[in-house]
């Protein structure tokens, strides 16, 4: 048996960390996880669509999965309530297809209706304008198909997101575990040579830059990049060993040598509804 | 002889039904505008549809920049009933696919050389008005600080973007 112990903040800014462990589980030869979150006291959109793809991926290869809840009784009652506990269940993927919770969920394909719904619940929590909520739409319509046509992944995508209305903005969390984003990049013949996955990252959010040969692609990340820059928000994308932060007025790289690999593809954004 | 040309009006909710947010149904848009392109000017009705998507969008009309100018698109195709954001949307992906369309046709010249031109030019002669923010071999792209108006030069031509009002794309030969 094996014990994932994770860390007490489950964010983006831990990915690090996060991922080493999330990684340990998925690469284990061991037959039995235990996916230990008694540390564990706030959870990101983040933090949860990276958990639940690592523990979905795991289940998938046949290991048996448990967890330890986390001690701190506000975590673990958000957890419930967002339908993790779900994932453990015996027949987990079938409830995690009924859960009526908007905020962690799985998808193999676009689902216009659930952004509808995730955009009813989080102007319940933050007052949203037409803009915000277009900008909303536009994000999550990309992403998903991004997931849907480069993933390549047999078990869909999750998607997570939750608002701070304190803070006042909201993190939308996308995670898929197939095929990374500088995988893709390197079938491109001027990309072959490139070893810094996280410079690959900034290359795939400049327009035009597309790994589609049936037709002109290229334009979802640059334009979530450019919109989100305008409205003073954050993306943060990893893939394989990159990890690039887009913040309003920098961008930040993490050196590949440092970053943990993830075999896929998780994006992370924070957006500043009525800025 | 006289040519006549025709308008000819396209309905998104026709074309698309209830889908109108991936890459494959823009494309029945497009293909629809390309059917009809020849016979004149095409109208796309939006029916005030929201869209917010770019891959739609992308597909459906920006695309058409990559083989014709945006000024050409924008004349040519015209969008009504459309949502206020998804019009910005569509002038901003015009933008790109043309710059993207600009820098594809271009030579690519020394950046010393090319900005040493440039200056001689006076393209950009106040830097006071003017910021260059993107400089790639053989583009520059310049963000004009009094107007707003966004700027693409190359040796294939330049497109310019308005940043107020109602936006829209013009596009002419530079002579060299």
């Amino acid at each position: 048996m094996m014990n994932l112990e994770f860390p007490k903040l489950m964010s983006v800014g831990w990915s690090n960390r996060l991922i080493g462990t999330c990684s340990e589980g998925i690469d284990s030869e061991d037959g039995q996880l235990v996916f230990d979150l008694r540390r564990v006291e706030f959870l990101a959109p983040f933090g949860v669509t990276m958990l639940a793809a690592t523990v979905l991926e795991c289940l998938r290869q046949g290991k048996a999965c448990s967890y330890r809840p986390p001690e701190s009784e506000d975590t673990r009652k958000w957890m419930a309530r967002i339908g993790f506990d779900a994932l453990f269940l015996p027949n987990a993927e079938a409830a995690l297809r009924t859960s009526s919770s908007v905020e962690l969920r799985r998808f193999t394909d676009i689902d216009p209706n659930y952004v509808e719904n995730l955009i009813e619940v989080m102007d319940h929590h933050l007052t949203l304008g037409d803009e915000d909520r277009a900008q909303i739409t536009m994000y999550l319509v990309e992403l998903m198909q991004n997931a849907k046509d480069h993933a390549h992944s047999d078990m869909g995508y999750f998607v997570c997101a939750q608002a701070y209305p304190k803070a006042g903005n909201l993190r939308i969390s996308f995670v898929d575990v197939g095929k990374g984003i500088p995988t893709k990049l390197r079938t491109l013949k001027r990309y072959k040579q490139t070893r810094d996955d996280s410079h690959l990252l900034v290359q795939a959010t400049h327009a035009g830059v597309t790994t589609r040969e049936d037709r002109p692609g290229g334009m979802g990340l640059t334009f979530i990049r450019r919109y989100l820059r305008r409205s003073e928000g954050t993306l943060t994308l990893l893939s394989e060993k990159g990890k690039v932060a887009f913040q309003p007025k920098k961008i930040v790289q993490a050196p590949w040598k440092r970053v943990q690999r993830f075999p896929g593809t998780a994006v992370d954004i924070v957006m500043r509804p009525g800025d | 002889m006289v040519e006549t040309t025709m308008e000819t009006t396209l309905n998104v909710k026709d074309i698309c039904g209830t889908r109108h947010v991936t890459r494959d149904d823009g494309a029945r848009v497009n293909e629809r505008i390309r059917k009809v392109w020849d016979r004149g000017p095409v109208v796309v009705d939006f029916g005030n549809l929201k869209i917010a998507s770019v891959s739609f969008i992308d597909q459906a009309i920006g695309v058409l920049a990559l083989d014709h100018d945006a000024a050409e698109v924008r004349d040519h195709v015209r969008c009504v009933n459309i949502d206020p954001f998804d019009e910005q949307l569509l002038d901003d992906i015009l933008i790109s696919r043309s710059r993207q369309r600009v820098r594809s046709k271009a030579p690519k010249p020394r950046p010393s050389r090319l900005l040493g031109a440039r200056g001689r030019q006076g393209a950009f002669t106040s830097k006071s008005s003017t910021m260059v923010f993107a400089k790639k071999a053989g583009t520059m792209v310049a963000r004009d600080a009094r107007t707003g108006s966004f700027t693409v030069k190359s040796k294939g031509g330049t497109a310019t973007k308005r940043a107020r009002g109602r936006s829209s794309s013009s596009a002419r030969k530079t002579a060299r």
